[in-house]
C-alpha cells in the first residue's frame, strides 16, 4: 500500500501538468503579493476598517488559491485508475500478492500527501503575505488558523475521493469533466445559500443546502473562513460578509457528513474496482 | 503436481467472445503452449487466470488455490500482451518497485536486479528510463519485472510480439532455462514455430473452445503420413493397400498414404517386403504443428458452417 502510496506521489509529480500549475501558482502568489503591496501602502494599518480589509484580502487569496489547488486535485487524479487501465501499466501491478483496496486506499494516500503538502504551502503563502504586507494581525487567533487550515485541506481531499471513484469507470476526459461541473455546482449552490440567507428565502437556502450535500467543498470553504476569522475567546469578533466569504457557517454536522463523504467515495472506489475487469 | 487446473473456466464479454468452458491442467515443470488465431481468446484465458478478469461461471485452481486468491501471487509472474510500464522510472527503479510489489526484502532485490538484467539482455541499461527504451527492450524489462520474485509460474502473453529474429532465439533460450531450474510456463502465442520448439504441451484453442489439447509429441503423431515408393504401383497393390490408410496421392511410382501412428509404418513395410513388392523407398512424415493446427482451426470453420 505505501508503495503504491510512494508510486503515485512520485508519478503525479513528475507530470507537466503538475509542474505547470506550480508555476502558475507562483505567478499567482507574485500577482497577489504586488497587489497586496500597492493596496496596504495606502490603507490604515490599525483599527476596525484593516481589519476588515485584512480579512476581505485573506478571503480573496484563500478563494483563488482553493480555486487553483481544485483544479490540480481534479486534472491530478482524474486519470488516477482510468489511465492506468488504458495504458495497461495497472495490469502488471493487480497480477502483484496485494488486494485492489490497497490500490485505492494506496493511490488516494498518495495524492491526499501532494495536495496536504501543496494546500498548506498556498494557504501559509497567502496568510504569510499579508501579514508582511499588512502586519494588522493580532486578529487571528493561532490555534483557528490551524483548525482553517484543516478545513481547507478538505476541499482538495473530499474532490480527490470523488475523482478517484470517477476514475474507476470513466475515462479520464470524461471523469475530469464530470467533477468539474459538480464542483461548479457546489460553487453556484454557495452563492445561491448566501443569497438566500441575504434576502431571508428558506427556498434558497435549501438549495444551497442540497448542492452541500451533493458536493460538499463550498460548505468546508466557508466553515473555513468562518472559522478563521472567529476572534480568540474574550476578543471581539469582525467577519465582514462578502462575495468571497459568507457569514452563514455551516454546521459541524456538515463536517461530519463531509468525513463521512470522503469515506464513502473511497468505498464505492473500492467496490467498484474490485469488480472490474481490466 | 498441477500448477494450473480449470473447470469448465468461462470468460465472456457481455455474453460473447472470450473463452467458453476451458478445461485443462499443467503439470509442474513443462512449458505449456496455448495456440490460437487472432481473437480466439487466449490473452482472455491468461487474464482470467492471473485474477484481472472474473470469470463468468467454472472455477480455476493456480498453484492449488482457488482463482482471485492474492497469496500465491507472491510466486506467479506475467507479461501482458500490451505491456506498459512507468516510463519516468529507470529500469533500476521499475524493478526495485516490481520486487516491492511483491514483497521482496531489500536485499533481496538488490541481489536479484543485475540477475534478471543479465538473464534478459540488458545489463548497462539500469539508469536509463524506460520511457526511452526500444518497444523490444520494453518487452525484455517487462519479462525481468516477471521474473524478479523467480516465479514458480510464469504467464507469458505473446513475449516475443516486439522482438526481433535475434531476441526470438534469446526468448526461447530463457524460457528452456526457466524450465531447467523447474518454472512452470504458460506461453500464449500465434506463432507455431516458437511453440513448437519450446513446449511440451500444447492446447489449441478457437473461437473460444478448446479444441485440442495434450503433449506436443501426440499432437503431431496424430497424422502420419508414408511415402512409398515402389517400381511401379499396380492397381492390385492400390487395392491391398487401402485397408492401411487412406491414400492420399499417387504420383508416377510414388504413393501417400495416411496410417493410424508411427507403429504401424514398421508393420507396413514387412507387409510391402513380404507380398514380394520392389521397395525403393520409405519415407515417413508426421505432420508439422502447423498441419494440426491448420486443420484444427479451419475444420472448426467448417463445422461451423454446416451448423447454420
Ligand atoms: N474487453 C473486451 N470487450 C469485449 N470483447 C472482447 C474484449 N476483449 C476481447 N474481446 C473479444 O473476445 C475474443 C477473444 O479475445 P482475446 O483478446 O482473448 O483474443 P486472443 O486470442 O488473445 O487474440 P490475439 O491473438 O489477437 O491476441 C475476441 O473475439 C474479442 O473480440
Ligand atoms: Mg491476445
Amino acid at each position: 500500500m505505501w508503495t503504491i502510496a510512494k508510486l503515485t506521489y512520485q508519478e503525479i509529480t513528475h507530470r507537466r501538468v503538475f509542474h505547470l500549475l506550480l508555476l502558475l501558482t507562483l505567478g499567482f502568489l507574485l500577482l497577489y503579493g504586488l497587489g497586496l503591496h500597492y493596496a496596504y501602502q495606502d490603507l490604515p494599518k490599525d483599527g476596525e476598517l484593516a481589519r476588515i480589509i485584512t480579512t476581505e484580502f485573506i478571503s480573496i487569496g484563500l478563494y483563488l488559491s482553493a480555486f487553483i489547488t481544485a483544479f490540480l486535485t481534479i486534472l491530478g487524479s482524474a486519470g488516477i485508475i482510468s489511465a492506468e487501465v488504458e495504458s495497461g501499466i495497472i495490469q502488471t501491478m493487480l497480477v502483484k500478492p496485494l488486494k485492489r483496496w490497497e490500490i485505492i486506499i494506496g493511490k488516494y494516500l498518495g495524492i491526499s500527501i501532494m495536495l496536504i503538502i501543496y494546500g498548506t504551502f498556498i494557504y501559509s503563502a497567502v496568510l504569510g503575505l499579508n501579514y508582511y504586507f499588512g502586519r494588522e494581525f493580532y486578529f487571528l487567533y493561532k490555534w483557528n488558523t490551524l483548525k482553517a487550515l484543516g478545513l481547507y485541506l478538505s476541499i482538495p481531499l473530499v474532490l480527490a475521493s470523488v475523482t478517484m471513484w470517477g476514475s474507476t469507470f470513466l475515462p479520464t476526459l470524461n471523469n475530469s469533466v464530470m467533477v468539474i461541473i459538480l464542483y461548479g455546482i457546489s460553487i453556484i449552490g454557495g452563492f445561491i445559500e448566501r443569497a438566500g440567507s441575504f434576502v431571508d428565502k428558506t427556498a434558497l437556502m435549501n438549495i444551497g443546502i442540497i448542492t452541500s450535500l451533493l458536493m460538499p467543498v463550498e460548505a468546508m470553504y466557508r466553515k473555513m473562513l468562518n472559522v478563521l476569522f472567529r476572534s480568540a475567546p474574550g476578543q471581539f469578533t469582525i467577519f465582514w460578509d462578502s462575495f468571497f466569504s459568507g457569514k452563514y457557517e455551516p454546521s459541524k454536522w456538515m463536517l461530519v457528513f463531509t468525513v463521512f463523504y470522503i469515506l464513502f467515495f473511497l468505498w464505492r472506489s473500492i467496490s467498484v474496482f474490485s469488480k472490474k475487469d481490466i | 503436481m498441477e500448477m494450473i487446473t480449470t473447470f469448465n473456466l468461462t470468460k465472456q464479454y457481455k455474453g460473447q467472445g472470450g473463452c467458453r468452458e476451458i478445461n485443462l491442467s499443467v503439470p509442474s515443470g513443462h512449458i505449456f503452449g496455448l495456440l490460437g488465431p487472432n481473437g480466439a481468446g487466449k490473452s482472455t484465458l491468461v487474464k482470467t487466470l492471473v485474477g484481472l478478469l472474473q470469470p463468468t461461471s467454472g472455477s480455476a485452481l493456480i498453484l492449488g488455490n482457488p482463482l482471485g486468491s492474492y497469496k500465491c501471487r507472491e510466486k506467479i509472474g506475467f507479461l501482458p500482451e500490451l505491456f506498459s510500464y512507468q516510463k519516468w522510472l529507470s529500469a533500476e527503479e521499475l524493478l526495485t518497485l516490481h520486487g516491492q510489489l511483491y514483497k521482496m526484502t531489500k536485499q533481496a532485490i538488490k541481489k536479484r536486479i543485475p540477475e534478471v538484467l543479465t538473464l534478459i539482455g540488458l545489463t548497462g541499461t539500469e539508469h536509463k528510463k524506460v520511457g526511452s527504451f526500444s518497444k523490444g527492450m520494453q518487452q525484455r524489462i517487462g519479462l525481468a519485472c516477471a521474473l524478479m520474485n523467480e516465479p514458480k509460474l510464469l504467464f507469458l502473453d505473446e513475449p516475443t510480439s516486439a522482438l526481433d529474429p535475434l531476441g526470438r532465439r534469446d526468448m526461447r533460450e530463457i524460457m528452456l532455462n526457466l524450465k531447467e531450474t523447474g518454472t512452470t510456463i504458460f506461453l500464449n502465442s500465434h506463432l507455431l514455430s516458437e511453440v513448437e520448439a519450446v513446449c511440451d504441451q500444447v492446447a489449441i484453442i478457437n473461437k473460444g473452445r478448446l479444441v485440442a489439447v495434450g503433449e506436443m509429441e501426440e499432437l503431431l503423431t496424430k497424422k502420419c503420413e508414408v511415402e512409398i515408393e515402389l517400381d511401379t504401383i499396380s492397381p492390385e497393390f492400390q487395392r491391398e493397400i487401402k485397408e492401411w490408410g487412406k491414400i492420399l496421392a499417387i504420383q508416377n511410382n510414388t504413393l501417400q498414404i495416411q496410417v493410424a501412428d508411427k507403429e504401424t509404418v514398421p508393420l507396413l513395410a514387412k507387409k510391402i517386403i513380404e507380398a514380394g513388392y520392389k521397395l525403393y523407398n520409405l519415407h515417413y512424415r508426421h505432420s508439422s504443428l502447423e498441419d494440426v493446427f491448420v486443420q484444427l482451426v479451419e475444420g472448426g470453420e467448417q463445422q461451423d458452417v454446416d451448423h447454420s
